[in-house]
């Protein structure tokens, strides 16, 4: 393990915390919570191509997309069963997450039951390396990279370009004037959460094709993409990207010196620490 | 307002010739651990309910109060009753850790922090630094408070049990007392309208504080009896599954009365024992009952009985980070 | 007469905008002092900056009763005698009207440890919500109460703190004309109680009538300073905000 495999491997893992954080900053910066279902989220994406590509056979890439679909639809029905009631009964951001923390927790267990506790792996597309210089690459990280910047690029385009877009980017800034101005609150919030959970699969997609899948594997990357909104900025798309770019490198490049088993509360204690010196994030 | 305590009065009875009614230790044993997780439930509905602030990190105390407290009582053979309260004043100083940075910085910065705070802490516990906390095994082998010939560490210890219920009943009324001094009153302010508290001369911060701690304080005792009453502790007191039910019982009871949260506590303690058998299905019973809660009464259950309001501003009032010198 | 209020060079600047520029002014002990302007002109900055909530100013001094004050704790400052209302009605819902006018009885002077219905705090309360006529109410939630009530609460909840000095900011916004006349005998009467009253109020009519000195501000600056007929004959004053009719009302009334 040297310095540039860890380096490769540390965009990698930022890429991954991008889609993972992402999420959690859309829709804390418009509905203003914290989403807890995302890391259950995450889990169904895993499990969701796992099923398709076992099960009932699809390719890869059929799997891929009929998963982004089916997590979005899912977050939808996030939406309508248990934020929309409670933003209706002008419940306060405490109720909403645990709301949210209840669902992620029904999901999880609901696919304990359906799919088992045992460790699965999601089967990669690609397999192979190729080297450049010292270091090794596998084809895999090669798509994670350019999947995630796909994704990365087609919500950019979405947030800037579309009236949907547009419509969220209000909303985030001024809830009472975008409704003033005749922008449908609740199909924002619907969308927002859609994507959320969209991009919450496709990191589960990966994850579940590096690491184990379970049922519970959604907990770990949670926490770890609270870290890196921490980090970017809570509201703040750009610092997002940044924050889990950050966070992979000095998480893979910390590991070539420390046992994972302190990686981890080092992250967490470096989020405490910038909690308290910058709260609004580095890159707000 | 009489009529609750005439109401009460049933219960308790019940629960004070409990040993007397019944010879079972599986009965003892549920009760002693609805004690438990009723101090808790309690102890969290302060910052959560009261004052509307998230604190994740309340079970740290629990465990923090537990581990010192077997900590020092297997290795450097300290008293244990000394232990419960030295328990009980390292989750103090934990609190004050958690809260005293953090205060002025906003609820949102303070539930993020405790959160964080709780898992730095679960890894350190596993971690089993200096061999001190035995790792994902625990710490076995917790020497039982003892009064004298009388050891109180399992169910069927009558004076364990006893000593439970009076660390219940005291800590309870305690709290009582708090609430519906001008303390509770300030809470109730602090949470309807902060700016309109402070301009009447409420000083939040001083409140935020004595919530966290006073509560850490009481939630350190009692996770200290835990670990004495059943002689072993794990990390799995800090896990997702303990948070989830605990946190269930002080939503599902009703945020901002005493009543609500330690009725949960027995409830849900009671039901997840029941359900024990059942593993995944119990959780999703769980969490299917305490979403239909969130839904039907979002003040949870107590609700139905006593007001409890929710505002809507404080949608916005939880996540708004107070700068120095910037909007509030 | 040592006043019991003053500002020297007061400003608050957001970013490059000054919402408030270089202000001085000073207000005598027991008077009603009226504080108009148009719209965004920096009143309710100016109360805000005073109070210390939620921001205190970018520079100057206040000296409250000999004291500095500017920047001290707002909770402190109302322990020192000098509070506030808001012009959004600002009330605390889950409270019954006699318990949001004693949380004002037990918090505004410094805390002692007594029980929150202990007949010294309940004497002030009940003194405070009958002075503002709400004792007949006094066990209501103030969920759909009029506007009426809410203002009055308001006003008696900073009553049972014992002020010195009240910062009353547009208490007659959104009410008819007798409910304005009311709130102006309540005022009246605070006055006789000796606390020294400051009021923000667009309605013309009632600040010219009550206050012994007006202060006019444009723009985050003081225009002028005085005796409601002197300010009314000011010419900046009238070209600016009065108009040539309210000149003629104070003439007759």
């Amino acid at each position: 393990m040297n310095i540039e495999v860890a380096l490769f491997s540390g965009l990698t893992l930022g890429a991954l915390y991008c889609l993972m954080a992402m999420g959690l900053t859309l829709v804390n910066s418009t509905i203003k919570f914290f989403n807890f279902t995302h890391g259950a989220i995450l889990m169904t994406g895993a499990y969701f191509t796992w099923y398709l590509l076992e099960e009932m056979g699809l390719n890869y890439f059929a799997s891929f997309i009929v998963t982004l679909l089916l997590t979005f639809i899912l977050g939808v029905v996030v939406q309508r069963v248990i934020v929309q009631p409670l933003v209706n009964k002008e419940a306060s951001g405490l109720m909403l997450i645990l709301g949210t923390f209840v669902i992620g927790n029904l999901l999880e267990n609901s696919f304990l039951l359906i799919f088992g506790g045992r460790l699965k792996r999601l089967p990669t597309p690609l397999e192979g390396h190729f080297s450049i210089g010292a270091a090794t690459i596998t084809y895999h990280s090669l798509l994670i990279l350019v999947t995630t910047s796909v994704v990365m690029g087609g919500m950019a385009y979405f947030l800037l370009r579309t009236r949907m877009g547009m419509a969220m980017r209000c909303v985030a800034q001024n809830e009472q004037a975008a409704k003033l101005m005749g922008i449908p609150v609740k199909t924002v919030y619907r969308y927002v959460l859609g994507i959320s959970s969209l991009l919450a699969g496709v990191a589960g997609i990966f994850l579940g094709s590096i690491y184990f899948m379970t049922p519970s594997m959604g907990g770990g990357p949670l926490s770890k993409a609270f870290t890196v909104c921490v980090l970017g900025g809570l509201n703040s798309i750009l610092g997002t990207v940044i924050g889990a770019f950050l966070v992979g490198i000095l998480e893979s490049t910390l590991t070539l010196f420390f046992p994972m088993y302190y990686v981890t509360p080092a992250l967490f204690l470096l989020m405490m620490f910038i909690l308290l010196v910058r709260p609004e994030g580095i890159f707000a | 307002m009489k009529k609750i305590f005439i109401i009460l009065l049933i219960p308790l009875a019940t629960l004070i010739f409990l040993p007397v009614l019944t010879q079972r230790t599986y009965i003892l044993h549920l009760a002693v651990m609805s004690f438990v997780f009723a101090v808790i439930s309690q102890n969290w509905d302060l910052t959560m309910g009261y004052l509307g602030l998230f604190n994740f990190g309340h079970l740290s105390f629990f465990a923090i109060g537990a581990y010192t407290s077997g900590i020092l009582s297997i290795n450097y053979q300290v008293s244990p009753w000394v232990c419960l309260f030295i328990g009980g004043l390292i989750a103090l100083v934990a609190g004050s850790i958690l809260t005293l940075p953090t205060i002025r910085l906003g609820g949102r910065v303070f539930s993020l922090f405790s959160f964080s705070f709780q898992q730095v802490l679960f890894y350190l516990i596993r971690s089993n630094p200096m061999g001190l906390t035995g790792g994902s095994q625990g710490l076995s082998r917790i020497p039982p408070l003892q009064v004298f010939d009388y050891q109180l560490q399992g169910a069927n210890s009558i004076p364990a049990y006893y000593l439970a219920l009076g660390l219940f009943l005291g800590i309870t009324l305690i709290l009582y007392l708090t609430v519906k001094s001008p303390i509770g009153m300030a809470f109730t302010a602090i949470r309807d309208s902060e700016n309109y508290a402070i301009s009447r001369g409420i000083n939040p911060f001083k409140y935020r504080f004595i919530a966290v701690v006073v509560g850490a304080f009481f939630t350190g005792i009692i996770g200290a009896f835990y670990a004495h009453f059943l002689g072993v502790v794990g990390p799995e007191i800090l896990g997702w599954g303990n948070v989830v039910l605990t946190c269930c019982m002080v939503e599902f009871g009703g945020l901002g009365t005493l009543i609500g949260p330690t009725a949960a506590a027995f409830m849900l303690t009671i039901l997840s024992n029941y359900l024990s058998g059942l593993e995944a299905y119990r959780n999703i019973i769980i969490s299917l009952i305490m979403f239909f809660v969130l839904i039907a009464f979002p003040s949870g259950l107590a609700g139905i009985f006593v007001p409890i309001k929710t505002n809507a501003h404080k949608l916005t009032d939880l996540f708004k980070a107070r700068n120095k010198d910037g909007e509030g | 007469m040592e006043s019991i209020l003053k500002c020297e060079n007061v400003s608050k600047y957001f970013g490059d905008f000054a919402a408030v520029k270089d202000l001085s002014f000073h207000v005598n002990p027991g008077e009603v002092f009226g504080i108009a302007g148009p719209n965004g002109a920096g009143k309710t900055t100016l109360f805000n900056i005073i109070s210390n909530i939620p921001f205190p100013p970018s520079s100057g001094k206040i000296i409250f009763n000999g004291e500095e004050i500017q920047g001290l704790k707002p909770h402190k400052i109302c322990h020192l005698g000098l509070v506030r209302t808001f012009q959004i009605p600002a009330i605390f819902n889950e409270m019954t009207y006699l318990e949001n006018v004693l949380v004002g009885g037990i918090f505004g002077k410094d805390f002692s440890f007594y029980r929150s219905d202990s007949k010294l705090f309940m004497d002030s309360a009940q003194e405070a919500i009958k002075l503002v006529g709400l004792f007949e109410k006094k066990d209501n939630y103030p969920k759909g109460a009029p506007l009426f009530d809410i203002k009055r609460l308001m006003i008696a909840s900073a009553v049972a703190m014992k002020p010195k000095l009240m910062l009353l900011d547009e208490p007659v916004g959104g009410l008819n004309s007798s409910e304005i006349m009311q709130l102006v005998d309540l005022i009246r009467k605070l006055q006789n109680e000796g606390i020294t009253i400051v009021i923000i109020e667009h309605v013309m009519t009632c600040l010219m009538t009550i206050s012994q000195r007006v202060m006019i501000l444009n723009y985050g600056e003081k225009l002028a300073e005085g005796k409601p007929e002197e300010v009314a004959e000011n010419e900046a004053v009238i070209e600016a905000y009065l108009g040539k009719e309210y000149r003629k009302y104070l003439r007759t009334g």
